[in-house]
């Protein structure tokens, strides 16, 4: 075996940490990785680290004091979404063109703000209570009444309105009746009369239109499947995947010819079902357009579907 | 005791994805501004910048359970995420961070706003930082601006300069280098 090139390693090092590197680059890198000898791996990682903790190369600024409690409370509405529905990684949603928020979205509204900073003066407690806490509220009212107030909910609320109801209705469903229908939407020829016999009459009315459905296959040979629902009236859409090895973190990328969009960076999937609203951006859609989720630190696709 | 980096940052990142509250509160506490440096280095305005590391900190939260210590250091790993989730944020938007932020630093003392988003040329051409990209040779200049303050990856950035992907290469290592031997030579001096 060939040694390392230490030059090429430390460069790709440099610039992954820049969030500069293409899919061959980052694929080059792990290579490198991986036939490194321990004592030059441990040189990478603190080259990385002291780059990254340059103190010169960042613009010396202080966040608002604020800020804090709207992170921790922003975790909380998160944890607290995921105990309810089970449908991680809602917090996660995809990227929301600010021109699309609600402007009840926390904290960037002085009125929401005011309300936020009252229900968390402690933000670790609103935390703990939220995280830590397995009592389940079953009372609708209620759960709608801190959805109103949930940032990680206006943001869902950008996503195409069929998308949202069909995350409620998949929700409903049990977990045996879920994996079933979708698995079978997802591996046959989906189409939007599949989508709306499995789903009911409550979505039909939503899905009229033209809203692109597909199954997505997993080529890379795991057993992974899932689906893919593109909003007619917006560039947003959901994500369903149904076993998708939880372990790894993937891109969702969409590729049109030569071009390609992440639409969104970091997915972490929890649950054997997961869902995942989309913002496509400024993805352009046209014939032979596929979207991947793409295993970021192998570059293996786990999932893919034309669209 | 004192815990070596590495396993003090995989005990935070294995709290934090137990939902322990106070290891949220720590991992805020050590990277809260570090994140929040980052987004402001990007983003044209201090709200963006805000939504962007309320953002962020959900996305570490979510996946501090497949944080890997022996892969990365920890400020690595927030650093990797922070970029590519402000990355997504610039590409979504068709935004470009404006290069006044530099300036605006320096002018308004650390403060941001509606003054320092106007901060004038002159300003923002005499910024420390400002001045060590102006001093590196044109072809590093031009790469540093647009990876590093414009958030483009390798093939946007040679596809937009017209030139090979290696020498975008090439020039962003010098140029990083180059900066930053040159603030330590300014800071000792």
């Amino acid at each position: 075996m060939s040694p390392v090139d230490r030059d090429e390693l430390f460069e790709l090092a440099q610039l992954e940490l820049l969030g500069a590197l293409d899919d061959p680059d980052l694929s080059r890198l792990e290579a490198l990785r991986r036939r490194a000898p321990a004592a030059l791996l441990a040189e990478v990682l603190d080259l990385q680290a002291a780059l990254a903790a340059d103190d010169d190369l960042l613009p010396d600024v202080n966040p608002d004091a604020a800020l804090r409690s709207r992170v921790l409370a922003g975790i909380a509405d998160a944890a607290e979404l995921r105990r309810r529905d089970g449908l991680t990684p809602l917090a996660s949603l995809g990227e929301v063109p600010r021109g699309e928020l609600s402007s009840d979205r926390l904290g960037t509204q002085p009125g929401s703000l005011g309300a936020r900073r009252t229900r968390f003066d402690n933000a670790e407690e609103a935390v703990s209570a939220s995280l830590l806490s397995a009592a389940r509220e079953s009372n609708t009212d209620a759960l709608v009444a801190r959805w109103r107030f949930s940032a990680v909910f206006w943001r869902a609320a950008s996503v195409a309105l069929g998308a949202s109801l069909l995350v409620v209705m998949l929700a409903n469903y049990s977990l045996t009746n879920r994996v079933s229908h979708i698995s079978e939407l997802a591996l046959g020829a989906s189409t939007r009369a599949d989508l709306v016999q499995f789903t009911g009459p409550a979505l039909t009315q939503q899905l009229q239109g033209e809203s692109i459905i597909r199954g997505m296959v997993a080529p890379s040979g795991n057993n992974a499947a899932g689906m893919v629902i593109k909003s007619p009236l917006a560039q947003s859409g959901l994500l369903v995947a149904i076993k998708l090895p939880k372990r790894s973190i993937y891109d969702i990328v969409v590729r049109s010819g030569a071009d390609s969009w992440t639409i969104h960076s970091g997915y972490a999937p929890t649950d054997s079902i997961d869902s995942i609203a989309l913002n496509f951006g400024n993805a352009v859609l046209g014939p032979g357009s596929r979207i991947e989720v793409v295993d970021r630190e192998t570059g293996a696709v786990a999932l893919t579907a034309e669209i | 005791m004192t815990l070596d980096i590495s396993t003090a940052d995989r005990l935070l990142m294995q709290s934090v994805a137990r939902g322990d509250a106070a290891a949220i509160g720590r991992m805020y506490d050590q990277f809260g501004r570090f994140v929040y440096r980052q987004a402001m280095q990007v983003l044209p305005t201090r709200a963006e910048a805000e939504d962007a590391v309320q953002d962020i900190f959900v996305q570490l939260w979510q996946t501090a359970a497949v944080y890997d210590a022996d892969k990365s250091r920890l400020i690595s790993w927030v650093a990797l995420m922070t970029r590519r989730l402000l990355i997504d944020r610039l590409r979504a938007a068709r935004s470009r961070p404006r290069l006044q932020s530099i300036a605006s630093f320096d002018v308004q003392g650390g403060d941001w706003g509606p003054a320092a988003a106007n901060a004038n040329t002159d300003d923002f051409e005499q910024s420390p930082l400002r001045r060590r990209i102006r001093a590196l040779p044109a072809s590093q200049r031009a790469v540093l601006e647009s990876v590093y303050l414009e958030g483009k990856s390798i093939r946007e950035t040679s596809e937009a300069l017209g030139i090979p992907s290696g020498t975008v290469k090439s020039a962003l290592s010098r140029g990083l280098e180059t900066m930053r031997k040159g603030f330590s030579r300014e800071s000792l001096a």
